[in-house]
């Protein structure tokens, strides 16, 4: 009898609750907005980003997303964002962490878009991890715009993938930029190179060995390489040191690495002109902690970017307006790191193509992310701008050479 | 000469790894557990440190009572948390350490942040130069700590009666508390004493390394690997290993093409495996005997 | 038998394969793929739980496997055109091939030395994939998007995926279980107890742990492979030692040394980031911290040992199922209860309490 019993409710259960699920419909996407324009309505613009929040980068990550969330929160507090249609709309920032894992940057942006409906994806953090979510944004047609990555694929070729676009100058040109310092000098040089072992490292070479083409000037020595992780650089400055090279391409993007490798050059007594890339170069957090402003004779960089903590820029308006949002919208995220700006930028950027957008769809968008071009972007240096239109190139493609002298850096005269 | 500068920077970095192996066989010493979150309580205690140097203090008074405070504060962890978990399976010891690990990371970004802080250097002063080969003070400081750091736990643990009890406690707890021994309270002296080392350790590395959550990170491998190869019972075997590891890795980098600098990593790890499998004990462990 | 136990575990299989069934087809793409992840991560656990867990040997290893897995799935198909059949067994033979390989010492090795040797595996993996750049995308990654729904199915491509990823780690499972509860589990949790009672016994503790050794990394290379198929991505971050690290703990924290608590392992290492984040983004890493520390405190044996207790309590004990050799720890263990140390005999039940069942 109680088996029996038993057994009709084991039935009962399993029914009710087939029934039930296939009752329910396949849901497609939530959120804001209606099927033709996801992540706009009247009032609000969603849109979406995830960054490392966790894990080991989660300080660029963190600033990354601080300075987005600092800009967007101003424009808010202004009103928000005026669009073609006459509305002006407030944006919606939702922010997931991917803990620096391309299978998460994957199901974030999915979740992004199917769960919380935004527009567009914007200003993710990583290569790899963008370049996992490259596919997907192409299968979904959801904008993935402004990938916080100085990795090629992302701009190169807009045609096999209409959804993506980079924001900032490639690796590439960043080291080609850098080779300038050292042809300048029109006679025999040679150079001393140290990497990060991995795609931005080997952009960087590529991008100084195509500069140095056809010029005098000639690496030497093994190239050596570094992993994020390494304890110090020590190892292999000294085995660039016996080469006794004229100039060191530190292409370094470690900040306590890039102390170590210049400290060490300095206890060596090794004196070449030093090369730095755009994300090792600050005077606060490398130059004086290793002793090289005031070892080194000759030191060359490149930026795009105004330095917060550069004291030329210390009363320039857009950078005292990028300090104080930084205060009051994102006060945990350190707005020294370079990905703080960088994110700021983006998303002036990206609001400069929510202004220029004819409709409300995600073609749209992407259709003004395209065309955008603009000279006035907060806190890109002088000079610097975005153009968008430059086929194949990412949408900030101008770097600037700097050279070190009296404390600070100012314009390459070789530049 | 350019393979006797490495060797100096293989000292140099092998020291910084010596100190955290330090402290990790101290730990395993006097309890019996690998502690992985060794390297990140050494972390939590220079940011103590650091505070205390903002704050006013010297340096050398600062790194004395952050020291004390270390003291205190491993002890408190091994009762309120490591106790819990003697008698478990290594790995859910080991398991529970890393969640410590990451325990102390979080509260450390949540208290100091993330952004690298310079911390003052106990020893300064400049490089030493001789015939062709550098060496900065800071390296040199840490190596001489270190050497000295081994000779005071020797004494300790071999010539006390404290260390023998400690000794006594990490190998048999049980005989130990038929015997009479407050197990207990000696358990949390041992990783007490375990967290005042790495303190000291994180003190003397931080000038160089610069202090953030993640500064001893990638060290903690290493530190491992020169404590087992050590034979995670011998000081002075950890620190020897150490050296021997820092060595080695800038010797293969440099001269073994095949290792390059992307596997320089390997080199230690199967040096490690190899003295193993020809030596269990390590190169300088007793030989154990398990009774069935 | 008890039948109450068997009637409840009956309802709740029957429940769930149904809701499993039918998910797919009322759910997001979102949705479907996260719970093949779920079922992916889970087999890469139960590998590990089948040479740390039951076995007893430490490893730091799994993701090496996992990683290399992903590759074979990525480049076979990618590169070199293979059909799915034959890259997913090149998925589970070549991991299987290279954890027998590395057995080789790692059966020597005991516990810390078991425990270096098998982190390197991550270390040296990911440094040759950055290095082979050529053929494994480097540190950039790369892209296969593998599964393609049939067009007979009618399916979307996240539900094929799905139902594909659950069947094949479903087998996996079964396949685990059956494992486990025969003459290969008793035989590690022979070794894992006490090695010399077991060659006493005629089993040999090398042969077998090799064995172990190689499943984990036959089951790693799967759970890679199925990786791949719901990604459609591989990079050098499937391989890092902090993901070994995490399975490990996932192991543990979801039940060592237990069929259901692998697969708990995967719906935490899926799910504890995702809780965490809405908690706090930022403080992601101290949740996760105290999450281990607290789940451990309470249950050391895992949840799936602490979900076995409850259910002991409230469906009266099982039946035994076969009988071991008699535990001399177990012995030991009841003579000491007995000593007069307060000390002592506290940690001595304790210990009883989280002692290994199967």
């Amino acid at each position: 009898m109680r088996q029996r019993n038993r057994y009709l409710v084991l039935v009962t259960v399993t029914a009710v609750l087939g029934v039930a699920l296939a009752g329910c419909g396949r849901d497609e996407g939530g959120g804001g907005g209606s099927q033709q324009t996801p992540g706009i309505t009247d009032t609000t613009i969603k849109i979406g980003i995830s960054v490392p929040l966790s894990g080991p980068v989660s300080d660029a990550g963190t600033a990354q997303l601080g300075g987005a969330k600092a800009f967007y929160e101003a424009i808010n507090a202004a009103g928000g964002v005026k669009m073609r249609d006459g509305k002006t709309r407030k944006i919606e920032l939702t922010s997931y962490d991917d803990g620096y894992e391309p299978g998460r940057s994957v199901q974030n942006f999915r979740r992004l878009v199917e769960q919380d409906g935004v527009l567009a994806v914007v200003g993710g953090l990583g290569t790899a991890q963008n370049a996992a979510v490259l596919p997907v944004a192409k299968e979904l047609s959801v904008p993935q715009a402004f990938v916080a990555s100085g990795a090629s694929l992302f701009s190169a070729n807009p045609s096999a993938n209409p959804w993506t676009i980079g924001w900032q100058p490639t690796y590439e040109a960043e080291g080609e930029a850098l080779a300038q310092a050292a042809v300048a000098l029109n006679r025999p040089v040679t150079v001393a190179v140290i990497r990060q072992n991995d795609d931005l490292g080997n952009a960087f070479l590529n991008g100084f060995t195509k500069g140095i083409q056809g010029s005098q000037v000639k690496t030497v020595g093994t190239i050596q390489t570094y992993e994020a992780a390494d304890t110090t650089v020590d190892s292999q400055i000294t085995n660039l040191a016996a080469t006794r090279a004229e100039v060191l391409l530190s292409a370094v993007a470690v900040v306590r690495l890039q102390i170590s490798a210049l400290t060490k050059a300095r206890e060596l007594g090794w004196k070449p002109a030093v090369l730095l890339p755009g994300f090792t170069q600050g005077f606060s957090t490398v130059l004086q902690p290793s002793g090289a402003d005031k070892y080194f004779d000759q030191i060359y960089t490149t930026g795009f970017v105004k330095v917060p903590s550069d004291p030329q820029w210390a009363s320039d308006p857009a950078v005292v307006e990028f300090g104080n949002r930084m205060k009051q919208y994102s006060p945990q995220a350190n707005a020294n790191l370079p990905n703080a700006v960088w994110g700021y930028a983006t998303a002036a950027t990206f609001v400069r193509a929510l202004e220029t957008m004819d409709g409300l769809t995600r073609q749209n968008l992407m259709d003004a992310v395209r065309k955008l071009k603009a000279d006035d972007i907060p806190m890109l240096l002088p000079g610097v701008g975005v153009d968008a239109s430059a086929a194949g190139k990412s949408p900030v493609n101008v770097t600037k050479l700097f050279k070190f002298a009296d404390g600070r850096y100012s314009l390459a005269p070789e530049s | 000469m350019r393979a006797v500068q490495q060797v100096i920077d293989g000292l140099a970095t092998g020291s910084i790894y010596g100190a955290l192996a330090l402290a990790l066989v101290l730990a395993h010493r006097a309890t019996g557990v690998v502690n992985f979150a060794q390297g990140q309580m050494a972390v939590f205690s220079t940011f103590f440190a650091w505070s205390l140097v903002k704050a006013g203090l010297g340096v050398i008074p600062a790194v004395a009572v952050t020291v004390a405070a270390s003291l205190i504060l491993g002890a408190t962890v091994e009762r309120v948390v490591m106790r819990r978990f003697e008698r478990e399976s290594p790995m859910i010891t080991i398991v529970a350490t890393v969640g410590l690990l990451l325990l102390l990371n979080g509260m450390s970004s949540l208290i100091w942040g993330y952004d690298l802080k310079a911390f003052p250097p106990v020893f300064s002063g400049g490089t030493l130069r001789a015939g062709g080969a550098a060496v900065s003070i800071t390296a040199l400081g840490t190596f001489l700590v270190l050497v000295a750091a081994v000779l005071v736990l020797y004494a300790l643990m071999m010539r006390s009666r404290l260390g023998l009890a400690l000794r006594a406690v990490a190998d048999n707890p049980d005989s130990s508390a038929l015997s009479g021994l407050p197990v207990g309270y000696l358990l949390m002296v041992g990783w007490g004493l375990a967290a005042g080392l790495g303190a000291i350790a994180g003190c003397l590395v931080a000038p160089k390394l610069y202090l953030d959550p993640n500064m001893l990170a990638g060290v903690l491998v290493y530190a491992l690997a020169a404590a087992v190869l050590g034979g995670f019972d011998s000081p002075l075997g950890a620190v020897v290993a150490a050296w021997i590891i820092g060595v080695s890795e800038n010797l293969a980098a440099t001269y073994i093409d095949l290792i390059g600098n992307d596997l320089r990593i390997s080199v230690p790890l199967l040096l490690t495996v190899l003295v193993l499998l020809l030596r269990p004990q390590g190169l300088f462990g007793r030989r154990e005997v398990v009774r069935v | 038998m008890n039948s109450r136990r068997r009637w409840f575990g009956a309802t709740a299989l029957a429940a769930g394969i149904i809701v499993l069934a039918m998910l797919p087809l009322n759910s997001t793409p979102y949705t479907n793929y996260q719970v093949a992840l779920v079922a992916t991560y889970a087999v890469a656990i139960l590998g590990l739980n089948l040479v740390s867990g039951y076995a007893g040997q430490i490893s730091l290893g799994q993701s090496a496997f996992f990683g290399l897995g992903g590759y074979c799935a990525a480049i076979a198909t990618v590169r070199a055109g293979w059909p799915q059949p034959a890259s997913f067994l090149l998925a589970c033979a070549l991991p299987a091939a290279v954890g027998l390989l590395v057995a080789i010492p790692a059966v020597r090795l005991r516990g810390h030395g078991l425990a270096i040797f098998t982190l390197a595996l991550p270390l040296i993996g990911v440094a040759l994939a950055k290095r082979f750049l050529d053929l494994t995308g480097g540190s950039e990654g790369l892209s296969a998007r593998i599964s393609r729904a049939p067009a007979w199915s009618g399916l979307d491509t996240d539900q094929w995926t799905y139902y594909v990823v659950l069947a094949i780690a479903g087998a996996l499972f079964l396949l685990g279980r059956n494992m486990v509860t025969g003459r290969l589990g008793r035989a590690l949790s022979t070794i894992r107890e006490n090695e010399v009672v077991a060659v006493s016994m005629g089993i040999s503790p090398q042969r077998y742990k090799a064995l172990a050794f190689a499943m984990a990394a036959a089951y790693g290379g799967a759970a890679g492979w199925l990786y791949v198929y719901t990604i459609g991505f591989i990079s050098p971050v499937e391989m890092e030692l902090l993901l070994s690290i995490n399975l490990l703990a996932m192991m543990i924290v979801g039940g060592m040394g237990s069929v259901l608590g692998s697969l708990l392992g995967g719906v935490l290492y899926v799910y504890i980031p995702i809780v965490a984040g809405t908690v706090d983004p930022v403080r992601t890493t101290l949740l996760y911290g105290a999450i281990l520390v607290l789940v451990l405190f309470f249950a050391p044996g895992g949840i799936a040992r602490a979900l076995h207790r409850a259910g002991d309590r409230l469906g009266g004990p099982r039946a035994g199922r076969g009988t071991g050799p008699p535990d001399p720890r177990a012995v030991a263990m009841a003579e000491q209860a007995a000593s007069p140390s307060p000390w002592l005999a506290r940690r001595v039940l304790r210990r009883a309490a989280t002692q290994p069942r199967r």
